[in-house]
């Protein structure tokens, strides 16, 4: 006789709900890295969340005039206004449709880096970080996690990038004022 | 002659033609007959009378003469009325004479002879006188001498020139009968002749137009006498075939027979399971309304079927809901995991227990949402099958209805089958009455169909013989054509 599979499935959630409570406090977390799973345009990529302050849905984003295809407007996140930049636009992906997550780089960067999926939480052993080939003038590191491999992006690149664009299209205007 | 006219007509008319001629012939052949008889009849009571009454005056005279003679010899008065009656017979055959004669001459003769006759019996009386007187009888015989002996010489020369002017007028007239009668037979021969030449013309028109229109006739008789062998043939052999059709329809009439009575047999059979059926048929109407009332319990157990399936797809939409509402809250669940991993990792030492235990949390939240994914297709199959299961009664409730008035149609049916069967009993029987009657009626054709044969028997021999008149019919008109027409027919 065939178990029910709603039952079998309430059945394991509360196992592992159990089985949370009777595992060891956790020791050395060095061998693991926290990523997060999401997807810029169609390309897949993995955020470490070290270099995370936050995610939050992109609920309501206020557009506002720029010069920079890559900003999308003005959004409030726990009680702050700032600004939303496109990753896609960033790294040069079509964008798609409207992005519906929003990411705040670690560190005291008051920007917005907004993406169109969130695909999951990963916890990653290190030694599944692969170097990148380096045939490219860029060496980004590739996570492989399970049957998925997918490029890991590096926020505080992508906001160094970003502080330039925006550096560099201020100083005509600058200039001429 | 006309054309139009008919061979009696023709025949007719040829024959009143002839008819005439005879008649005329005969009318001119009694008229010279007539005229022949009368001048014979004049020749022999007229100039014969004549002669003889000539003779007879002679004859008186010479008796006359006779009766002085024994007068004067005996002188007996006897004589002397001899002689007086001699005398009267004279003058009566004189006046008779003087009647019948019509010339001059001969009256003139008769005049002569008279006044002879009287100067003679002047003489024979004073002779008569002398014998009475004193002469005596030779006074009487010398006045007899010379006086009455001459006279009475002149008498008869005179009686005897009378006798022969007669006997001239009768050749006379008899050389004129000679003629009329002569006139006659030419007249007679004329006709004759000219009859014969008209009856031949007759003849020959009357040959000539009989000729051509017997000819004709005879033709066309040849020709129907021939087109009615044909036929005569032909209705022989449409006899024969009649004949044999005839035999052919009794075998078929006899098997038409047999035909009736199994018929009759059938539909008695017939009525007897059409009783049957119209039982079946009462007993099919009231189970039909059994189950009509049966199908009305399970359309409204249908109907309540489909209000619970629709009830229970209201309730699974709800569940849907929630589930989505539960999914929902797993998502924002697992981000607020996400976000208190990133504020335990902001914590630094304090916050690893409970980066576990967010982490924990967000693991959870995970299996929430696949879960819930789950649950959601489990729900959306939940409500395809409620979709598919409420169109699948609708479509069943649509069927009962459908069932039902079929099964109304059904008892319809059945009240229409037990009528009809009602009537296929009462028209067996009728088939039955009427196939016996047709049975008899075949025996009666058969019957019938037996005399017809006979008489097309008959008919066949009638036609043998119209065959047989009909070639003698050709024969006989072949036979007249070459009467009439000798160089046609050969």
């Amino acid at each position: 006789m065939t178990a029910d599979p709603l039952a079998e499935k309430l059945e394991e959630l509360r196992r592992a709900f159990d089985e949370s409570f009777t595992r060891p406090a956790a020791g050395d977390d060095e061998e693991v890295e926290h990523l997060l799973a999401v997807r810029v345009g169609s390309q897949a990529y993995a955020v470490r969340l070290a270099e995370v302050r936050g995610l939050h849905p992109a609920k309501r984003i206020i557009a506002a005039p720029t010069r920079e295809p890559a900003f999308l407007g003005l959004a409030g996140l726990r009680g702050t206004v700032v600004p939303v930049f496109g990753l896609a636009a960033l790294l040069g992906h079509e964008a798609g449709r409207a992005p519906a997550w929003i990411i705040l780089p670690a560190g005291r960067e008051d920007v917005a880096l907004a993406f169109e999926g969130y695909e999951g939480h990963w916890t990653v052993p290190r030694s599944q970080l692969l170097a990148a080939r380096c045939d490219a003038t860029d060496e980004v590191p590739v996570v492989r996690f399970a049957a998925d491999s997918r490029p890991l992006l590096d926020v505080a690149a992508a906001v160094a990038t970003l502080r330039r664009r925006v550096a560099t299209a201020a100083i005509p205007e600058e200039r001429e004022t | 002659m006309k054309r139009d006219w008919t061979f009696g007509q023709r025949v007719g008319a040829g024959f009143a033609v002839m008819v005439a001629l005879s008649v005329a012939l005969g009318v001119v052949a009694i008229y010279a007959l007539q005229a022949v008889v009368e001048s014979k009849d004049a020749v022999i009571a007229g100039s014969a009378q004549n002669l003889v009454d000539g003779q007879r005056l002679d004859a008186s005279v010479e008796w006359k003469t006779a009766a002085s003679r024994g007068y004067l010899l005996t002188q007996g008065p006897q004589h002397l009325e001899q002689m007086g009656e001699a005398r009267r017979e004279f003058f009566a055959v004189l006046q008779r004479l003087r009647a019948g004669s019509t010339g001059e001459e001969a009256r003139r003769l008769l005049g002569d002879i008279e006044r002879l006759e009287a100067a003679h019996q002047e003489a024979t009386d004073r002779a008569v006188a002398a014998r009475r007187g004193a002469g005596g009888l030779e006074a009487a015989v010398r006045i007899v001498d010379d006086e009455v002996f001459p006279r009475r010489s002149a008498l008869r020369t005179a009686v005897e020139g009378y006798v022969t002017h007669e006997e001239q007028r009768l050749e006379r007239a008899r050389q004129a009968a000679s003629r009329t009668a002569s006139l006659s037979v030419g007249l007679l021969s004329s006709m004759v002749a000219l009859a014969l030449l008209f009856a031949s013309a007759v003849a020959i028109l009357l040959t000539r137009a009989l000729g051509q229109q017997v000819g004709s006739a005879v033709g066309q008789v040849q020709s129907s006498s021939a087109e009615l062998q044909a036929a005569a043939n032909q209705q022989a052999t449409g006899a024969r075939q009649q004949a044999t059709a005839m035999t052919e329809i009794n075998t078929t009439i006899n098997e038409l027979l047999a035909t009736s009575r199994q018929i009759a047999e059938s539909a008695q059979r017939v009525a007897a399971v059409a009783g049957e059926t119209a039982a079946a048929a009462r007993s099919g109407t009231s189970i039909v309304e059994r189950a009509t009332e049966s199908i009305g319990g399970i359309r409204r157990q249908v109907d309540l079927i489909v209000a619970q399936m629709l009830d229970l797809g209201r309730k699974s939409q709800q569940i849907g809901s929630v589930v989505e509402i539960v999914g929902e809250l797993a998502e924002q669940t697992n981000i607020l995991a996400v976000n208190a991993s990133i504020e335990a990792a902001g914590a630094g030492e304090a916050g690893r227990r409970f980066a576990v235990v967010a982490d924990e949390i967000r693991k959870l939240a995970d299996r929430v949402g696949s879960s819930m994914k789950d649950v959601r297709t489990l729900v959306e199959d939940v409500r395809g099958a409620v979709n598919t299961t409420v169109m699948t009664t609708e479509g069943g409730s649509k069927a009962v209805d459908a069932g039902t008035r079929q099964f109304t149609d059904v008892a319809a049916a059945f009240g229409q089958i037990a009528a009809l069967v009602s009537t296929t009993t009462e028209v067996a029987r009728e088939i039955e009455l009427s196939t016996k009657q047709q049975a008899s009626a075949v025996e009666q054709v058969n019957v019938a169909v037996a005399n017809v044969a006979q008489t097309t028997k008959e008919t066949e021999a009638s036609a043998g013989q119209t065959l047989q008149t009909a070639s003698q019919l050709t024969g006989l008109s072949r036979d007249l054509l070459r009467l009439i027409r000798p160089q046609a027919a050969a």
